[in-house]
């Protein structure tokens, strides 16, 4: 139980308890599994020594999906089947993946947008449980056994419904989410517990598709975020594509005044989606080059098997992407503002994510801070090698002494739409998280009997520049005078920085409430049916997993349970002491059975009868975190 | 029924005022060194984090219990809202909207200020202007602020301290407006 090994040194589990947890970097352009095997952490590699899983998926008419390498192989031959930076259209609509230059052919649909292959319509979340089914694997088999759960990383600039989708591709793959942390965040865990550091750190973390900066405050074992701010549709794949469009205008391919000159040399017919994602390729290597030469040639066959060949130099590199490291430099300027820290102030500033080995991102950091960032750690690793970390502490297996805790914040403000499309913010950005909320509101017209609420999240003052996370009706307000109905709106932001949403009017106590799966976000129904086919072969297999994860479920809580009792029993009156008694042996009962329903239905009886014995250990718990404290600490 | 005895046991954390729930006692200067210190403690104990193995309800009580921490030490670690607790606790509602009580001096200077930041961005060096611009109106907040810790903690003129508040909501919200006009001119 938490509470014992919070106050009783030595009572971490034993080896053979030890929960199989691991920390998954779920990429743009490369995606990790991490975990912790005998205190150190290590990325867990492939069959070939493979640290990285290219974060691609291609799909073909026969059903069968390749993942990783295998896949990005077929990324120039087969582009419209090969989905590469999925992550760029997790929680998106059509319009948002439109407006980036890619081949794909997208499908509306409510919700999230879908990518039309040769296997049918699939959803960001279906293409990305592919990659994480790969991962979980791995791991499995490296680790020889089934995982207990996984820490996945997202962006901190994620919105709600970015962060809903990646929780939902994880179920989908068979994964129970411990925790979504933060990438930077991540990164500054697996740097402050390797280097002991204290104090004020900036993460500056510019992935393949993302772009986080963080400000985080070291402390006596507690990681505090302090400010985050970013780009969710800023990284490296942006600086690709400068390159490529500068090479389509060189060469003539599409005309030197184009503004968009990939969709005009592809309108054009100059342009194949294979020569497009061939040329990409090319760009990326080429940006590879030029962080290690300072030269790098520009060589590209195209379809049509016209040659295009281009020296470039680091010079004109920079200059066609200056205007990206400026956005980059303002987001950071801004993020520095909001922890109201000067730069010369912070202890130190870690580069995370493979774009930062850009020499230009290296210098245009170095003249703010005054000082050369770190780099001595592996840019790629580390945001895993801190989800492993944080997987291994969730899961329980953090040996004595070896105790931290970690605050993190809600990147964007959570508001409401008001009269006239405006934002009424109710918990700005930064809010450490678990964090609530309430406002009062009331109606505007005289007999109004419901009230429609608008949640959405963004700093922008108007709600159409704003992402909507969810709509619902509070109903049945008895009728009043305009402006004398209270209504009380609480937003409630969890751990995982997820927001659930209660309106309730005083006077009659009427309730409305949603836990918000945004517009965005898949609806249970979807998810389910989506577990079904993609498992229809294996169901019988699923059937038996499922039923093993309800019989350890049961068994632990059953554990947990009688542990609370030996060592708080003086909490629960003889008669509770009975009833908790019963309702344990029912669960014993159950978690023999192979009715799985069955086995639930025990664990939220035995859940719900031993609440208020949880909620006293709990009191007693924080009485005893105040009154341990040193008379001289109780202010002056 | 057992449901009624876990809303008992909330209840009797959620009674306990911010200062009470950091171990601080009720007054307008703190330590904050020691409400860092106790806010840590605290959420050591009952961020749920360190429930995530826990059945259901401690879960829930973790994520409520770390919830108000977090509100605790967000409102006693600024001044402003710190003052605002501290009245609201005595009794006394600050309306952030009312401008009643603003002596005329103060209202002069407030929209001598706005004059002079939206004057900004055409001066010779606004860069230069807009730092000048806000030392004037930290010098003027600490002012306040002081003020405020002589009514509160010295005078016990709680019902005095509602205009320096208002005030001191004022400025914090002009040097927002500042900090965004620098941003946008990055």
């Amino acid at each position: 139980m938490a509470l014992l090994q919070i106050s009783e040194p030595g009572m971490s589990p034993e080896p053979h308890q030890r929960r199989l947890a691991v920390g998954i970097d779920l990429g743009t352009t490369n995606s990790l599994v991490a975990t912790v095997r005998s205190s150190v952490p290590e990325v867990i590699e492939d069959e070939q020594r493979h640290a990285l899983l290219p974060s691609v998926v291609s799909y073909d008419a026969s059903g069968v999906v390749a993942v990783g390498h295998e896949a990005l192989a077929r990324a120039v031959s087969d582009p419209i089947n090969t989905v590469v930076s999925v992550k760029r259209f997790m929680g998106r609509g059509i319009d948002d993946a439109r407006r980036q230059q890619t081949p794909y052919e997208f499908v509306d649909s409510p919700g999230m947008v879908r990518l039309r292959t040769l296997a049918g319509d699939k959803s960001p979340v279906e293409v990305s449980a592919e990659i994480l089914g790969v991962l979980r694997d791995r791991a499995e088999r490296s680790l020889g056994g089934e995982l207990h759960g996984a820490v996945i990383t997202v962006p901190a600039y994620f919105d709600d419904a970015q962060r809903q989708a990646t929780k939902d591709a994880a179920r989908l793959a068979g994964i129970e989410v411990l925790r979504l942390l933060n990438e930077p965040t991540a990164a500054a865990i697996a740097y402050g517990l390797d280097s002991g550091a204290e104090g004020d750190i900036v993460i500056f973390d510019l992935g393949g598709g993302t772009f986080d900066v963080s400000v985080l405050r070291l402390s006596r074992g507690v990681f505090e975020v302090i400010a985050t701010g970013g780009d969710s549709a800023l990284g490296g794949d942006d600086f690709d594509l400068r390159i490529v469009e500068w090479a389509l205008k060189e060469t003539g391919l599409a005309h030197t005044d184009a503004a968009r000159p990939i969709e005009a040399a592809i309108a054009s017919g100059a342009l194949s989606a294979g020569d497009l994602r061939a040329m990409l390729i090319e760009a990326r290597r080429a940006k590879e080059a030029l962080s290690t030469y300072g030269l790098a040639n520009f060589a590209v066959r195209l379809s049509g098997s016209s040659l295009v060949r281009l020296p470039l130099s680091a010079e004109r590199f920079e200059t066609m992407t200056r205007d990206l490291i400026q956005r980059t430099v303002q987001v950071l300027k801004r993020t520095l503002r909001d922890a109201r820290l000067a730069a010369s102030d912070a202890q130190a500033v870690v580069l995370v994510g493979g774009a930062t080995r850009m020499p230009a991102i290296r210098r245009a950091v170095a003249d703010l801070f005054g000082r050369a960032p770190l780099t001595d750690i592996d840019p790629d690793r580390v945001v895993a090698i801190g989800a492993a970390m944080q997987a291994h502490l969730l899961a329980g297996n953090r040996p004595d002494g070896d105790d931290w805790l970690l605050l993190d914040v809600i990147p964007l403000s959570l508001g409401l739409e008001t009269m006239g499309g405006l934002v009424e913010r109710i918990i700005p950005r930064n809010s450490t998280i678990p964090v609530a909320r309430a406002q009062e509101f009331t109606t505007f017209r005289d007999g109004q009997t419901a009230l429609a609420i608008h949640v959405v999240q963004g700093e922008r003052d108007l709600v159409s520049d704003c992402r909507s996370l969810a709509r619902f009706e509070l109903r049945g307000i008895p009728p009043m005078s305009a402006g004398a109905a209270r209504i009380r709106v609480s937003f409630q932001v969890d751990a995982d920085g997820l927001l659930s949403v209660t309106a309730s009017e005083l006077s009659s106590g009427v309730v409305a409430s949603i836990a918000v799966r945004p517009s965005y976000g898949l609806s249970d129904d979807e998810i389910a049916q989506m577990l079904q086919s993609s498992f229809a072969a294996a169901g019988e297999d699923r059937r038996l997993r499922a039923l093993r994860e309800q019989q350890v479920e049961a068994q632990r809580l059953i554990e947990a349970t009688q542990a609370a009792l030996t060592q708080d029993g003086q909490l629960v009156s003889e008669r509770e002491h009975v009833e908790i008694e019963a309702l344990l042996a029912k669960t014993a009962q159950a978690a023999v059975s192979d009715d799985a329903d069955a086995i639930r239905h025990a664990i939220e009886a035995l859940a719900l009868g031993t609440e208020s014995f949880a909620a006293r250990r709990m009191d007693q718990a924080i009485g005893r975190a105040l009154s341990g404290r040193r008379v001289d600490q109780l202010g002056h | 029924m057992l449901r009624l005895f876990f809303e008992t046991a909330l209840m009797q954390l959620l009674r306990k005022n911010h200062f009470e729930l950091m171990a601080l006692p009720a007054s307008f200067r703190i330590d904050l060194a020691a409400l860092e210190t106790a806010y840590r403690e605290l959420q050591s104990t009952v961020h749920p984090d360190r429930f995530v193995n826990e059945p259901p309800a401690e879960r829930r009580f973790a994520m409520q219990a770390a919830t108000l921490a977090n509100e605790a030490w967000r409102c006693l670690r600024d001044p402003v809202q710190r003052a605002v607790y501290l009245l609201r606790l005595k009794g006394i509602e600050v309306d952030e909207t009312s401008r009643s009580g603003f002596e005329p001096g103060f209202l002069m200077q407030q929209m001598e200020w706005r004059e002079t930041l939206e004057s900004l961005p055409d001066a010779a060096d606004p860069g230069r202007e807009r730092d000048a611009l806000t030392l004037e109106v930290r010098a003027t907040r600490d002012d306040l602020l002081a003020q405020l810790e002589r009514l509160i903690d010295v005078d016990g003129r709680h019902d005095l301290a509602a205009a320096p508040v208002r005030q001191l909501m004022f400025i914090e919200r002009f040097l927002d407006q500042i900090d965004a006009q620098a941003d946008e001119s990055i």
